[in-house]
């Protein structure tokens, strides 16, 4: 469906409705710019692939988005406790979050911040050799950071 | 120079951002990464509350802080700076159109990029946060 309205980047009245799962992002709470991966219709400018929000797309938008960064949380912990052997407790007090919030997000009841989302998506690039290298108990003091040249 | 008279009258505004704020009419956003994007980037919020924080900006506009006329496309937008809103000042646009309906077309909403001095002599600096927005990273 097309409509009459004017983009607002390029001046064209060549919107349309159009599915941007897999192709949007865009910043959303914390997030700097938060990837959707689940359905979302959306009038996009066929001239200049602006977008524009009117009615309850902006709605529509939050829902999807929140959906979409549940989904992947919970995607990086599967990813994480599949390849690394892991206890909760211990993936909890690496990520910094209690292990009750971390059932909750792996389970998609909560949406994390975007400090314990790209966190979580860190290890799970390298799940064996970052949940060994990233001690919870690690002390900065000892290591002295500050003071290396 | 701009014309020194805003186009639309800021009573008929105020009432279209009200009647968006209450659920009975839209606000078309047609340049997002101008306005909700923007908003959202600075005041880390959901695209929802963003919009509804632009009209309730549009609620706080004054006439004293019109910038100037725009002509851009084929039409007229109205330029204002609102000054010390959620900590921030605003370059704000936008224009009425009258075809599918009664509505506001919101290009722009977002912290002031550059300075701006308005007709009655106030200079809107930039905010030390405003770097912020724009791909937010830093």
């Amino acid at each position: 469906m097309t409509t009459k309205l004017r983009c607002g980047e390029c001046g064209e009245r060549k919107f349309k409705r159009q599915n941007v799962k897999g192709k949007f992002s865009a910043p959303w709470r914390d997030f700097p710019c938060a990837y959707l991966t689940k359905n979302l219709d959306l009038l996009i400018c066929g001239n200049c692939d602006n977008y524009a929000i009117i009615d309850d797309d902006a709605d529509k938008m939050d829902v999807a988005m929140d959906a979409s960064v549940r989904d992947q949380t919970s995607q990086f912990i599967d990813v994480i406790k599949s390849k690394a052997d892991i206890s909760s407790i211990k993936l909890a007090s690496i990520i910094g979050i209690t292990p009750e919030y971390l059932s909750m997000i792996y389970n998609a009841k909560r949406t994390p911040s975007f400090q314990v989302w790209n966190f979580l998506k860190l290890v799970a690039t390298d799940p064996v050799k970052l949940t060994a290298e990233l001690d919870p108990t690690w002390d900065i003091r000892k290591e002295n950071l500050f003071l290396r040249a | 120079m701009g014309i020194s008279k805003p186009k639309f009258s800021l009573t008929e505004v105020k009432r279209l951002a009200q009647e968006y704020l209450d659920g009975k009419r839209t606000i078309k956003f047609t340049a997002p990464r101008k306005s909700t994007e923007a908003v959202v980037a600075v005041l880390l919020c959901a695209a929802n509350l963003a919009n509804r924080k632009i009209a309730t900006g549009l609620l706080a506009l004054k006439e004293v802080d019109f910038h100037k006329r725009v002509w851009q496309w084929d039409d007229v937008f109205d330029e204002y700076g609102l000054e010390n809103y959620e900590e921030y000042n605003w370059y704000v646009k936008f224009c009425i159109v009258n075809d599918e309906g009664e509505y506001i077309e919101e290009v722009s909403f977002h912290p002031l990029d550059k300075e701006m001095i308005l007709p009655d002599g106030r200079t809107l600096s930039v905010s030390h946060k405003a770097s912020n927005w724009k791909g937010q990273n830093p």
